[in-house]
């Protein structure tokens, strides 16, 4: 093959994707392997396979290990984002439902009392007037799937997710990110937060109280919430102690 | 005869490794049946080893200990032991358990006794570590949104029984990109292809920056583009030493050598799309030199160049780049130095301090609490430093970065250099983007290389999209047949509008 008439048919093909000097005999349909009956059409080569390459492990912790994998994987898919809900009944009520559900209390901005319980005679379409002030979900053990369901809550003003285990520092990323009207957040005992995500609560400008009671600390920690209330106006930091003895 | 596509010669050897795998529990490392084996004494050879398997040591333990033992051949061989290498061993052993027998070789000489391997120059270890999906390539967005949940999950998909799950030690602080005039329309269409592939930042005009960043000069900047979630810096040694002890958990095996040549083999009746029949020759073995300076060949089925910024001189040594044909494209691959600078200003901005990047391309960002920071910036294409070595120019940060970032932040003024140290890009001279896929003329050798500076980031999403290359015979999470070698060849660059 000359070199000239290879470059000459290969430069200046404008389409990068496979254009006809690319395409293999099997996709210019000249001819095809027996083997594509062996082709696994889809991805998901299912449970039976993974069995068989994967070598026979039955020993009671690495079942129970595994039994319990399965329970957190379907608890994260049961609190996932369903943008259904969002849409028939508007953010604030969808992330009430969400709440209540699971036992957590909300309040909305129109009233003065906690709401709770999974009989909560809350609307079930959008309706005005609804706009959620507090979340309390604490003891829910939401995950960071959970929390995609707290979107574009526009006066949310408290988050209380005391005793969450799940919540580390990507949540904080997200609740920092997202929920920018907070004023009070709560974390107490959420064993898995690290100064590191609390140093990205910097962008939550209106932040005025923050509960960080039973979170292992260490002398970043402290300092880290001393910079907090510095980057922040009018925060209170609730939790951490300055002056050891 | 017909044309042995990639497709048919994996399943070719997922039927022939299948039938090795069930002549017994040990793992043999030659395909021939030695004699003719009684049926029934098989059978009771089989049971026997697989209730031996039962009760002895995980798989990786075995191939760990088997430290004198060098593979003869191998189902895959990855060139290059970084995050690229590590990544894509991890995510093959993960599908294919058993089913597949990978072998990572690793030049980066041992410094600690027990064959621990010290990545003394890798480029892994010496990056800063950052994740950000402000990119403009749909791909390089998505392949950081990849990576930026599989950084969530990591202790998941990376424990290792008997010790403790990595730490990435994740910082949430998000990327701050700043444009001028001349860049602000590029940016806000950045940000609107960001939005739409699920990345979420915001646009700030000039005001809105100076009340958040107070300590920001805004003088000439008409738009900035603040990054919300998913975005900050990690320790990138963790997550490799997390992929890299699961790999060998999972039975895959490294092996600390450098790639010193290919050995071929001819095969004229195969037949490849481009390729004069009758001259076509594939890659058959990998000649690697041991640390005792004995050349020791491993033969592969499929060979995946993750090599690093050496990946175009490895190419090179399987001819790509002075052969003809298609071989006449050499991988343009080839390492640039760039200095990253920690310094210190005890006046300077505080926890507010996203990794902001200039539009001149410097950039910084916190590290810890005590006022210290880490800059650096891409020289000019004119200004490149050699790359013989890891030498820090210290003028370099006086010369060009200082003037910017003092500009930027005033109080900048009166830093203070602690230390400095160098690091590779894998730069693809080309693009500046990577380059995934199958070689157009080696039906048997994989790409992934290239992403000058990108490759922490994309370590993950790059080690399954090989992976499902591998196994599935193309892409099936995210879609990177445009970062194909074939844009090369065509001359087709995917530019990066902002890439430093």
């Amino acid at each position: 093959m000359r070199l000239s008439n290879f470059e000459s048919s290969v430069r200046g093909s404008e389409d990068n994707q496979l254009s006809g000097w690319r395409k293999s005999f099997k996709e210019r349909g000249e001819w095809t392997s027996k083997f594509e009956l062996f082709s696994p059409k889809t991805s998901s080569e299912g449970l039976i396979m993974r069995m068989i390459r994967a070598p026979i492990d039955l020993r009671p912790g690495v079942i129970k290990r595994w039994w319990k994998n399965k329970k957190e994987e379907y608890e994260m898919f049961e609190q996932s984002y369903i943008p259904d809900r969002h849409e028939i009944l508007g953010n604030d009520l969808a992330a009430a439902h969400f709440v209540m559900y699971r036992g957590g209390k909300v309040k909305f901005s129109n009233e003065n009392k906690w709401r709770a319980g999974k009989e909560h005679g809350l609307p079930n379409q959008k309706e005005p007037g609804y706009d959620l002030e507090a979340v309390d979900a604490s003891d829910v053990n939401l995950y960071y799937q959970g929390l995609f369901n707290f979107k574009d809550l526009k006066y949310l003003k408290s988050l209380r997710l005391r005793n969450c285990r799940h919540m580390d520092d990507w949540c904080l990323d997200y609740i920092s990110g997202e929920l920018g009207t907070l004023e009070e957040l709560d974390l107490q005992n959420c064993q898995n937060i690290t100064e590191r995500g609390l140093a990205c609560l910097y962008r939550l400008q209106h932040l005025r109280y923050l509960n960080v009671n039973g979170i292992p600390q260490n002398r970043s920690f402290e300092l880290t919430c001393l910079l907090l209330e510095e980057t922040i106006p009018g925060l209170t930091i609730e939790g951490v102690d300055y002056v050891k003895q | 005869m017909s044309r042995l596509g990639s497709h048919s010669f994996v399943r070719l050897l997922k039927c022939n490794v299948r039938c090795v795998r069930i002549c017994g529990g040990q793992r043999f490392k030659s395909n021939e049946p030695s004699e003719f084996e009684h049926p029934v004494s098989r059978t009771i050879r089989v049971l026997k080893g697989d209730v031996k398997n039962y009760f002895s040591l995980p798989e990786g333990e075995k191939t760990f200990r088997k430290q004198h033992f060098l593979s003869g051949h191998c189902d895959v061989l990855v060139i290059g032991g970084g995050i690229m290498g590590s990544s894509i061993a991890y995510w093959l052993k993960q599908r294919a358990r058993q089913g597949l027998h990978v072998v990572v070789v690793e030049k980066d000489p041992t410094v600690i006794p027990n064959n621990v391997l010290c990545y003394t120059s890798a480029s892994t270890v010496l990056s800063v570590g950052g994740i950000r999906q402000q990119f403009s390539v749909p791909e390089s967005i998505q392949m950081s949104l990849f990576g930026a949940e599989f950084l969530r999950n990591v202790k998941k998909h990376l424990y290792v029984e008997g010790h403790d799950p990595p730490d990435v030690q994740f910082t949430p602080t998000g990327y701050l990109f700043l444009a001028t005039e001349k860049g602000a329309t590029q940016l806000e269409e950045n940000y609107k292809l960001q939005q739409e592939l699920g990345a979420k930042n915001e646009l700030l005009s000039p005001t809105k920056l100076k009340e958040k960043f107070p300590w920001l000069n805004t003088e000439d900047i008409a738009l900035g583009c603040h990054g919300l979630r998913d975005e900050g810096w990690f320790d990138p040694w963790s997550l490799l030493d997390g992929f890299k002890k699961k790999a060998i958990n999972l039975g895959a095996e490294y092996i600390q050598g450098e790639a010193v040549g290919f050995k071929f083999k001819s095969m004229p009746d195969v037949m490849v799309e481009g390729v004069e029949p009758g001259t076509y020759e594939a890659l058959d073995s990998l000649l690697i030199k041991t640390p005792s300076g004995d050349i020791h060949p491993i033969k592969f089925g499929l060979c995946v160049i993750a090599a690093g910024p050496q990946s175009g001189a490895v190419a090179k040594m399987a001819r790509i780049g002075n052969g003809a044909g298609y071989l006449q494209f050499p991988l343009p691959v080839e390492p640039r130095k760039r200095y990253v600078y920690a310094f210190n200003c005890p006046n300077g901005p505080g926890l507010n301090t996203p990794l902001t990047v200039d539009p001149t391309g410097a950039y910084f960002r916190r590290e810890g609490l005590a006022g210290s920071f880490i800059g650096g910036r891409s020289p000019d294409v004119d200004k490149e430093p050699s790359t013989e070595n890891l030498d820090v120019d210290h003028q370099f940060f006086d010369d060009y970065i200082w003037p910017h970032i003092a500009k930027r932040v005033k109080a900048f003024e009166g830093l203070k250099v602690n230390s400095a140290w160098a690091g590779f890009y894998e730069y693809n001279t080309f693009d500046a983007n990577g380059i995934v896929g199958l070689h157009p003329y080696y039906q048997n050798l994989y790409l992934a290389t290239g992403f000058s500076g990108h490759g922490i980031q994309h370590g993950p999403a790059v080690g399954r999209a090989v992976m499902e290359m591998i196994i599935d015979g193309g892409f099936k999470t995210i879609d990177l047949s445009r970062l194909s070698f074939d844009r090369i060849i065509t001359g087709n660059p995917i530019l990066e509008n902002n890439i430093w």
